[in-house]
């Protein structure tokens, strides 16, 4: 189904994030981070953060990490971001 | 910064979320579509948040659900300011009824101010200002300056400039009158000096005098049978003036030597303290005194003076002068005295000068007569 659908998505040159529900990752210089389709939360703590999101888990450090705004869709994350890793979960 | 704005318009709530595992309880908060901002975690088991005031009411049941506890700390946003403002319902609405007043207050006409009437009764005025409607306790905005300005020049022909102007809520009116140039009542000639007529040349009307008679002031010379025409004529006489005048043989004179002191003292109600202690050593001299008050300040007369006395020694001088120099110059000062009465067109015929005996035989005085031929005639009777 996911094969069908990323075919489908090359062919007609669609955004990935909206048909394949993958998330869309936004760095402001080293200060703010915006994570559209994010699913939730699984850790945090002012120098670590996990954000699970569909094909995986995103982990940011940095220090004094503070959740801006947090809604179904998107969250937003400032503070001084200092790492980015993607695992697979 | 617009989200800011928002939030703040809308009233949001400082909230302190304490528990284990509140990634999980965070989460659970997202799915029922609760927004929550500024997500901040204190210590492991103690999270601070901003969430909305309707949106904190469907966290209560989630929170009874888990073991966590939320509580309060601050109510900020607009809608606690205005409940905030509704305790004080009394204070509120009396600085607005207190602003209401002020500005209703001055948006009214209380009172006209009319200066410069000279001639004009000020109820003319008064009468004039009602007939356009004006009235203390009428609305400024209903009058126009510029118009009423135009209206009070129209209404009253004696007015030669207005000025309308608002001074807070007094209307300050500014009025100049015309200078009206009386005409003469009658159109006669009257005698303005008393004379003895020499000539008289009657141009039009019919004269009342012939040539040597001797008028007295006021007297009509040239009268009109039509009292709308003007008589014309000109009606020469010979008029008398005289004068006396005085000078002394011996001249007392004071002589400044140049020296003065001046010294300073205190007056304190009906004492003075003299600050320098010697008064000047001087045999004859002239005194000036200074007094310096402290100004008045409301009712209150401050009884301290400031003395300052200036002593400038004097000397006199004495000078006897010649009978003929005392003559002249006590001629001089009677001349001095008519000059400004003879009429400048008129021709001095004669001066006769003769000396007044007088008991002070210190004392030199002289009359002088002077005989002078000038036009008497003048268009007003009476003074």
């Amino acid at each position: 189904m996911d094969y069908i659908r990323k075919q489908f998505t090359d062919i007609f040159d669609l955004s990935p994030e909206i048909t394949l529900d993958l998330p869309l990752v936004m760095l402001v210089g080293q200060q703010r981070l915006y994570i559209e389709n994010h699913k939730g939360i699984t850790l945090y703590n002012p120098d670590e953060i996990k954000i699970r999101v569909k094909s995986g888990i995103i982990t940011l450090t940095g220090k004094g990490l503070m959740i801006e705004d947090i809604k179904t869709e998107n969250l937003s994350i400032s503070g001084q971001i200092e790492g980015i890793f993607y695992d697979k979960g | 910064m617009i989200i800011n704005l928002l939030r703040f318009f809308r009233g949001y709530l400082l909230i302190e979320i304490r528990g284990n595992a509140l990634e999980r309880f965070i989460n659970q908060i997202i799915e029922l579509e609760i927004n929550l901002w500024d997500l901040q975690r204190i210590k492991k088991d103690y999270y601070l948040a901003k969430i909305y005031i309707n949106d904190f009411k469907r966290l209560r049941p989630l929170v009874k659900k888990r073991m966590c506890w939320v509580k309060i700390l601050d109510k900020r946003g607009l809608p606690f300011i205005i409940s905030g403002a509704q305790k004080r319902l009394f204070l509120l609405s009396g600085l607005i009824l207190f602003l209401l007043i002020l500005y209703l207050g001055s948006s009214f006409l209380w009172t006209i101010e009319i200066t410069g009437l000279e001639k004009i009764p000020e109820n003319k005025i008064n009468q004039l200002l009602r007939d356009s409607g004006i009235r203390p306790g009428i609305l400024k905005r209903e009058i126009d300056t510029a118009e009423l300005e135009k209206e009070l020049l129209k209404g009253e022909s004696r007015i030669a400039w207005v000025n309308v102007q608002w001074r807070g809520t007094q209307l300050y009116i500014e009025i100049v009158e015309k200078k009206i140039v009386e005409k003469p009542d009658t159109g006669n000639i009257f005698a303005a000096k008393n004379g003895l007529i020499s000539k008289l040349i009657v141009l039009k009307g019919r004269a009342v005098v012939k040539e040597g008679d001797t008028v007295t002031k006021g007297q009509p010379l040239i009268i009109t049978s039509k009292n709308q025409e003007q008589a014309i004529g000109i009606v020469k006489a010979h008029v008398w003036y005289e004068a006396t005048g005085s000078s002394k043989l011996y001249l007392k004179e004071i002589e400044y030597t140049g020296r003065s002191k001046t010294i300073w003292g205190v007056k304190f109600r009906e004492k003075i303290i003299w600050l320098t202690r010697d008064k000047p050593p001087y045999k004859k001299y002239q005194r000036e005194r200074q007094i310096k008050r402290i100004p008045k300040w409301r009712n209150i007369d401050f009884p301290i003076e400031l003395i300052k006395e200036k002593y400038k020694e004097v000397r006199y001088h004495q000078e006897k002068r010649s009978k003929d120099l005392c003559f002249y110059l006590a001629k001089k000062k009677a001349i001095e005295k008519i000059i400004s009465e003879i009429n400048p067109e008129g021709v001095i015929l004669d001066i006769r000068t003769e000396e007044i005996a007088v008991s002070d035989p210190n004392l030199i005085k002289v009359r002088i007569l002077v005989k002078v031929e000038e036009d008497i005639a003048k268009l007003k009777g009476g003074s």
